[in-house]
């Protein structure tokens, strides 16, 4: 019922322009990203600046908190990218968390976000390819960055991208899209 | 001496270019032919006596995991595959992935199509690999088929199972597989009496004689553990290593209970972990920068000549 009436205040929200409130009770993010679940979700809707790119239309969930950060940033990301792309989300989560098939994404502070195309469209981009915007993506993951609630981010040595909280560890993988993952917001001021 | 040193600092340009460029050695730390990244490029090169890079063997948009079979007589690389259609909004898979095999002539012997992951036997002339379709997201492909292939008799004995990673490990010659999924993580498939059982193993990259495993930190989210292997009790190490998190990159050094442990907080470092004492010694972290996954590595060539002295620190 609480996630109904959320979902309700988030649609309201967007179709009035702006992030959406903060709900009551906040979203329990539990366990690890590789063992974990959540209490309290939310959907990540299409918004200023963002819009959900993946093929499983039931892995858009997060946390509330979590929403509200990323919403926020992604209106900064729009001002500046008024012509786009959006940012492009491929994976979140389930609505209770727990196992999609992924190594992690389980407690939900993960997204797969695709890297940024230099001709400004949305859609795939596999690196290395002529196509990608080095600049603009290391501009994305600053704007995820300077939250100051970003824990880790894996991403491949072909996007060169400079950050210390870079993780390039798997150099096959991360090819088409960075992982990033938030701190869990129970630890949030 | 002026041509001494000036052949020194080529030398030692071309060897931080090399770790500027992304270089893969392959496993167990054979340095005479390497992956680099040269002009958006990849290429499988041969080093010289010199380490410089005397001959380009193959080249492509994108390899990696370069590897040897147990005597060295093979070597194989991954080639990665492009978008179907790089230009369309869509997700559409990709073409050309595959597995190469060269002999030491550096002829290419054999290849298998949409290889993603694979091992070669520690004692034939075999390997198993994981093959399937790019996916975007998550593991970033699907498990179509697993199979051990025969080199020799080109064929090929398929798992029954989906998972997305496997090692093969020497101590029992046995194939441990990852299906990612935490309910039932690990299975073993015997290659010779060709039986797949469920484990309780919570890792499959085992050391060489079997003692211990420790787990997959892929993407991490948990501990970073290694296990002993005859009761699963985990066993404890040190605290800076256990946020998988921030694992860039873990390997056995080969025929020792010690680990190489790449770790990124603020800024890359690299460890050197003996198992059986506990103990932690901090190494260069260059060294960190040439740890790939699951790799075994031969102390000598990762350690420089120092080796002794710093197995010594741990002990």
């Amino acid at each position: 019922m609480l996630a109904n009436m959320e979902l309700d205040g988030a649609k309201i929200a967007q179709a009035c322009g702006g992030p959406t409130p903060t709900p009551t009770p906040d979203t329990e993010h539990r366990g690890t990203p590789n063992d974990g679940s959540m209490v309290n979700s939310v959907i990540i809707y299409d918004s200023t600046g963002v819009v959900y790119s993946g093929s499983n239309a039931n892995y858009k969930y997060s946390g509330n908190k979590i929403r509200d950060v990323l919403y926020s940033l992604a209106e900064v990301w729009h001002s500046s990218n008024p012509d786009g792309p959006r940012i492009q989300i491929n994976v979140i989560s389930a609505q209770e968390g727990g196992d999609i098939g992924h190594s992690s994404h389980q407690n939900v502070l993960d997204f797969d976000i695709r890297y940024v195309r230099k001709d400004s469209t949305e859609g795939p981009l596999q690196l290395p390819s002529s196509n990608y915007d080095q600049t603009r993506t290391q501009d994305l993951i600053d704007l995820f960055i300077d939250t100051g609630k970003i824990d880790i981010i894996f991403t491949c040595a072909d996007a060169n991208l400079s950050s210390s909280k870079i993780n390039t560890n798997y150099s096959s993988t991360h090819k088409d899209h960075m992982h990033i993952r938030f701190t869990n917001p129970s630890g949030w001021n | 001496m002026n041509q001494y040193l000036q052949k020194t600092r080529l030398v030692l340009w071309f060897v931080s270019v090399l770790f500027l460029c992304n270089l893969a050695y392959g496993a167990a730390g054979n340095l005479d032919i390497v992956i680099v990244k040269e002009s958006g490029k990849n290429s499988v090169v041969l080093l010289g006596k010199d380490q410089m890079a005397a001959k380009s063997i193959y080249s492509a948009t994108s390899l990696s995991d370069l590897s040897w079979s147990y005597d060295k007589n093979y070597f194989s690389f991954i080639q990665h595959g492009d978008l179907l259609n790089p230009d369309s909004n869509q997700w559409q898979g990709d073409t050309g992935q595959k597995l190469i095999i060269m002999d030491l002539n550096h002829n290419p012997v054999d290849e298998i199509a949409d290889a993603r992951r694979y091992e070669w036997s520690p004692f034939e002339h075999k390997l198993v690999t994981i093959c399937g379709e790019r996916t975007e997201e998550g593991s970033e492909y699907t498990c179509k088929e697993i199979f051990v292939y025969d080199l020799k008799k080109r064929s090929k004995i398929i798992i029954p199972l989906v998972a997305y990673d496997l090692f093969w490990a020497r101590h029992d010659n046995t194939i441990y597989l990852d299906t990612y999924n935490n309910k039932q993580r690990v299975y073993s498939f015997n290659p010779v009496d060709k039986t797949l059982n469920k484990t309780s193993y919570r890792g499959i990259y085992f050391s060489w004689d079997g003692l211990y495993y420790y787990n997959d930190p892929y993407e991490g989210g948990g501990e970073f553990s290694v296990w002993r292997t005859r009761d699963n009790m985990r066993i404890e190490t040190p605290s800076i290593l256990k946020d998988s998190s921030h694992l860039c990159g873990v390997g056995w050094i080969k025929s020792t209970h010690c680990l190489l442990v790449s770790e990124l907080i603020d800024e890359r470092s690299c460890y050197l972990v003996n198992v059986d004492s506990g103990k932690m010694a901090l190494v260069d972290q260059s060294i960190g920068r040439r740890i790939r996954g699951c790799a075994e590595y031969l102390k000598r060539e990762i350690l420089g000549d120092k080796a002794e002295e710093i197995m010594q620190s741990v002990k």
